[in-house]
């Protein structure tokens, strides 16, 4: 109801009903109206809008959210992280055994976890991972090591193992580890042995040492599952604390080393120059660049480089020639400085690897092959 | 013979002056039915011939004969229904076709221009039955295989030429003829007369052959394209000056089939290798101890040059001496899964030391075997007085272990190391006495699948040796895009997933170039990288990266 309108019941105002005077500084009833018909729609559309909104919102949360986790568990798979995340499952038998006190020692001075579980395959000892935060399971790689201790005193026990089949479970060493694997698909199994006894392996019973030898081939070409012989419970035990590291570490340089090149950057090259914020150190670089070519020794680099120390100036150089021919052999004819005095030589870079350095900087083709000859 | 009239070889056939000489013949043969008949049908054969004449690509199968005007369904039935059976009964051989070596001298004119005139220098013509011969005409027949990719791998023309040539065929000397003929009026296959002007059809089969030289070429390794000149035995007098062109019928016939060399059970032995470099040097002829211990075990073996590992396992054929030859012919050799990288502690400490450890055992892992094994002799004591601590040495073969996935054989001594070669020689004898295995082109098929298999299970799928040795040559031939990709990772803290996430932008230097001159600002140059997105989180680069490389490839005068 506008204002306009209360008035005819009370006649004391002496205010003008007609709306075109109630246009001076007020607006009119279907001004008002309109107004709130438009302000209204306006907070309509942005209700309706709002829920696209908060969608929008929730999404970018949600993503940010995800690149935070993703960045947690790459973190947790670095070297300096990895151990806290590692859980070492232990079966209890084999804490029973004269060295599991040792063993539980040096896990704990691991860092990692211990868990104490009967496993499935008796005296064994598994790996497993912790993942940081459980939004990211997909992204991580179980890694499950199963390292299951053989408990025999020393190698003609193993021999007789391998040949006729432990007494309880009545088979032979390949089959009773195939049987193993078959009930722990997705699984690697390794196989220790602690040979209290260790003077039999100093004296090599030549005929054991050689059935124990052929026992353990033929599970490897059977099986893929190696064997370790441990003297004592410490070296068991270290060994145990070694494939704890190594477990907890792969995923990290399995990840590093797929670049998706084919080739292996050597450790000469490996780590890079330092070049500080000025450019200094670049120099360098381009010297170790001429060097990635293969077959250039440091001299040749170092003849190159003189020239042209920078790869601008023999970009010029080589917009400067004027066929194609005079660029391929741009380098060919600089000299090389090898050795110092009566003993030093003079050779030039060649027509080979001018060729090759051109091809490289001036081809529009990453797949060109330098050794063409073409 | 007269101009017109096509070349007959003596069977009723029409001469394919088309590169579908299938179809022709069927359809003419189709039309003369017909045609004695006195059907009408004749002259929609005719029709759908006339239009199979101007067609110039080879049709893959019936189906796509369809696009043909006057091919409808009723004559790609027919067709198909021939070609199927054409198929079954040759076992896709190849029906004879004329191959006309020419001088060339007619050539030119038409070409319209190229060199001009008469040229100075020689083609290359090669004789009858010699190595070059061979490959082009091998080259030829696959660019006429109804499906064929257009060219040959190195592998697959090896085993296809053979048998067209006389001598033995040496991979490396036929195949360097080819850069001869990669000019383009070297010579040309044709099938009719070339007299007749303007023959769009020896054209494009020219054109296709030349494609398959030249995708060939490009798959050859720098090697085997260094021109030897001894091969090329070039006798374009033979061909006669006349200039009328040689008619050199050769009937070839060649089954297809898709490598399948297999080697039989009992034709094969298995043989180690032992890499040449195991057995010299040393001052304490340990490595010498090696190969006597192998002797007195009675181990079949031999010594040759391994580009990768140190001892491996051959399948080689048994070939009886021919009387008369001083050395017997040497017999197919296929590599079998396993390799043996020998490390004894020294050694280890070495090569952790000075980074070839794990150059190694990278290079192990991508030379197509799939079962590599680390052989660690532990010398007891001697560990000791070694630059590195125990426990490193001992986490460095744990770790070879579970993170590279090599299996891990501890010995103690150099005996024990030749014992168990020894026993391993043995064992894969007796896995291996009754498979019958099939030579695998790795070039061709990729790596086998080693998951397939069961862990129990040997593999009976192998490569040969030369191509894995081949294959593992340390200083491979390197691309254009590898070396950018290595010149900048010379840049402290640029590492490989940085260099790869660039290179997905710029894949040669050229193309970087090329954005920083088209760059309108120094600061947008400063720039051009920050914002690439590397690795599996999707970082930036960053602006410090994007500077150094800036300031690398943009500095005008020289760096420091």
């Amino acid at each position: 109801m506008s204002r306009g309108q209360e008035l005819p019941l009370n006649g004391a105002r002496n205010t003008d009903t007609s709306p075109s005077k109630r246009k001076l500084g007020k607006r009119t009833v279907e001004e008002i109206q309109a107004s709130r018909e438009v302000a209204l729609s306006k907070r309509e559309a942005k209700k309706r809008q709002q829920p696209d909104k908060d969608v929008l919102r929730e999404e970018r949360e949600r993503q940010k959210m995800e690149r935070k986790a993703l960045a947690e568990a790459a973190r947790a798979l670095r070297p300096e992280e990895c151990m806290k995340h590692m859980v070492v499952v232990v079966d209890p038998a084999l804490l029973q055994l004269e060295g599991g006190g040792t063993l539980l020692a040096s896990l704990q001075a691991l860092g990692c976890s211990c868990a104490i579980k009967k496993q499935s395959l008796p005296r064994s000892v598994s790996w497993m991972r912790r993942a940081p935060c459980a939004q990211v399971i997909r992204h991580m790689r179980y890694f499950s090591l199963y390292l299951t201790l053989l408990k025999v005193k020393h190698e003609c026990e193993l021999v007789k193992f391998a040949r006729h089949g432990r007494s309880d479970c009545g088979s032979t060493l390949t089959s009773w580890v195939q049987e193993q694997q078959r009930r722990h698909l997705g699984k690697t199994l390794s196989l220790a042995i602690i040979e209290l006894e260790k003077y039999f392996r100093l004296i090599v019973i030549h005929v054991c040492f050689l059935i124990s030898l052929q026992a353990m081939v033929h599970l490897q070409l059977h099986t893929g599952v190696s064997v370790c012989f441990f003297c004592t419970w410490r070296d068991f035990s270290d060994h145990i604390t070694m494939t704890t590291k190594a477990v907890a570490e792969a995923p990290f340089k399995r990840e590093r080393e797929t670049t998706g090149f084919s080739f292996y950057l050597e450790s000469e090259w490996a780590g890079g120059q330092r070049v500080d914020r000025g450019g200094k150190g670049l120099l360098q670089v381009w010297k170790r660049q001429i060097q990635q070519f293969n077959r250039v020794s440091p001299d040749m680099a170092a003849a190159i480089l003189a020239a042209y120390p920078s790869p601008q100036l023999l970009k010029k150089a080589y917009n400067l020639c004027r066929t194609k021919q005079e660029k391929i052999s741009l380098l060919s004819d600089l000299l090389i400085r090898r050795g110092e005095g009566v003993t030093s030589t003079t050779r030039r870079i060649g027509p080979e690897l001018s060729r090759r350095i051109f091809l490289t900087m001036s081809s529009c083709d990453p797949e060109l092959s330098l050794d063409s000859n073409l | 013979m007269p101009a017109t009239e096509p070349v007959r070889l003596g069977r009723k056939r029409a001469l394919p002056s088309c590169p579908n000489p299938l179809f022709l013949k069927w359809l003419t043969e189709l039309r003369d039915e017909a045609k004695e008949k006195g059907l009408k049908i004749q002259y929609t054969y005719q029709k759908a011939i006339n239009s199979l004449n101007k067609y110039p690509l080879p049709l893959k199968n019936a189906k796509e004969a369809k696009i043909l005007q006057n091919f409808g369904d009723g004559i790609c039935k027919i067709l198909d229904e021939k070609l199927q059976r054409y198929y079954r009964e040759n076992g896709k051989k190849f029906m004879e076709i004329n191959i006309f070596l020419h001088t060339n001298k007619c050539d030119q004119g038409k070409d319209g221009g190229g060199d001009g005139g008469r040229k100075k220098k020689r083609e290359y013509v090669p004789q009858k039955r010699s190595g070059g011969y061979a490959v082009l005409l091998t080259l030829y027949k696959e660019t006429q295989v109804p499906g064929s990719k257009g060219y040959m791998f190195k592998m697959e023309l090896q085993a296809e030429a053979q048998h067209l040539c006389d001598k033995s065929f040496s991979v490396v000397s036929a195949f360097t003829l080819i850069s001869c003929v990669l000019h383009p009026s070297a010579f040309f296959f044709q099938h009719s007369d070339p007299e007749e002007p303007g023959d769009k059809d020896s054209q494009s089969c020219k054109v296709r052959l030349l494609e398959a030289c030249q995708c060939f070429y490009c798959n050859l390794t720098p090697a085997e394209r260094q021109p030897t000149v001894t091969e090329v035995s070039c006798n374009v007098d033979d061909v006669h000056s006349s200039g009328k062109p040689q008619n050199s019928q050769t009937t070839m016939t060649t089954s297809r089939k898709p490598n399948a060399e297999c080697l039989l059970p009992g034709t094969y032995e298995i043989m180690l290798c032992v890499d040449f470099i195991e057995t010299t040097g040393g001052s304490h002829h340990r490595k010498q101890e090696l190969v006597k211990e192998l002797q007195r075990n009675g181990v079949n073996f031999d010594i040759r040059k391994l580009n990768v590992g140190d001892f491996l396992w051959v399948a080689r054929e048994k070939v009886a001496p021919v009387a008369g030859q001083l050395r017997a012919p040497v017999g197919r050799e296929l590599v079998l899964d396993y390799i043996v990288e020998r490390k004894r502690m020294d050694d280890l400490c070495g090569s952790i030391i000075d980074g070839r450890f794990r150059e190694q055992k990278f290079r192990l892992k991508r030379c197509g075997l799939h079962k590599p094994i680390y052989l660690v002799e532990e010398c007891g004591s001697a560990a000791s007085h070694l630059s590195l601590p125990e426990t490193t040495l001992q986490q460095a073969i744990v770790n070879t272990q579970v993170v590279d996935g090599f299996f891990v054989k501890r010995v103690q001594d150099v005996r024990e190391s030749a014992a168990y070669l020894t026993i391993m020689t043995r064992f894969l004898t007796k896995l291996y006495q009754n498979r019958t295995l099939i030579c695998r082109s790795r070039e061709l098929e990729g790596d086998g699948g080693s998951d397939e298999e069961e862990r129990g299970l040997p593999s009976c799928s192998l490569m040969s040796f030369a191509e894995f040795n081949h294959g593992a040559v340390k200083n491979k031939c390197q691309t254009v895009r590898e070396v950018f990709a290595r010149q900048l990772m010379q840049i402290s803290g640029l590492s490989g997933d940085k260099a790869a996430a660039i290179l997905e932008h710029y894949s040669t230097p050229h193309s970087l170039l090329t954005a920083y001159e088209q760059c309108t600002s120094e600061a947008e140059k400063e720039k051009l990288l920050s914002s690439i997105r590397y690795g599996k989180l999707k970082r930036n680069l960053g602006p410090a990266l994007s500077r150094t490389v800036y300031q690398l490839y943009c500095t005008q005068g020289a760096l420091t």
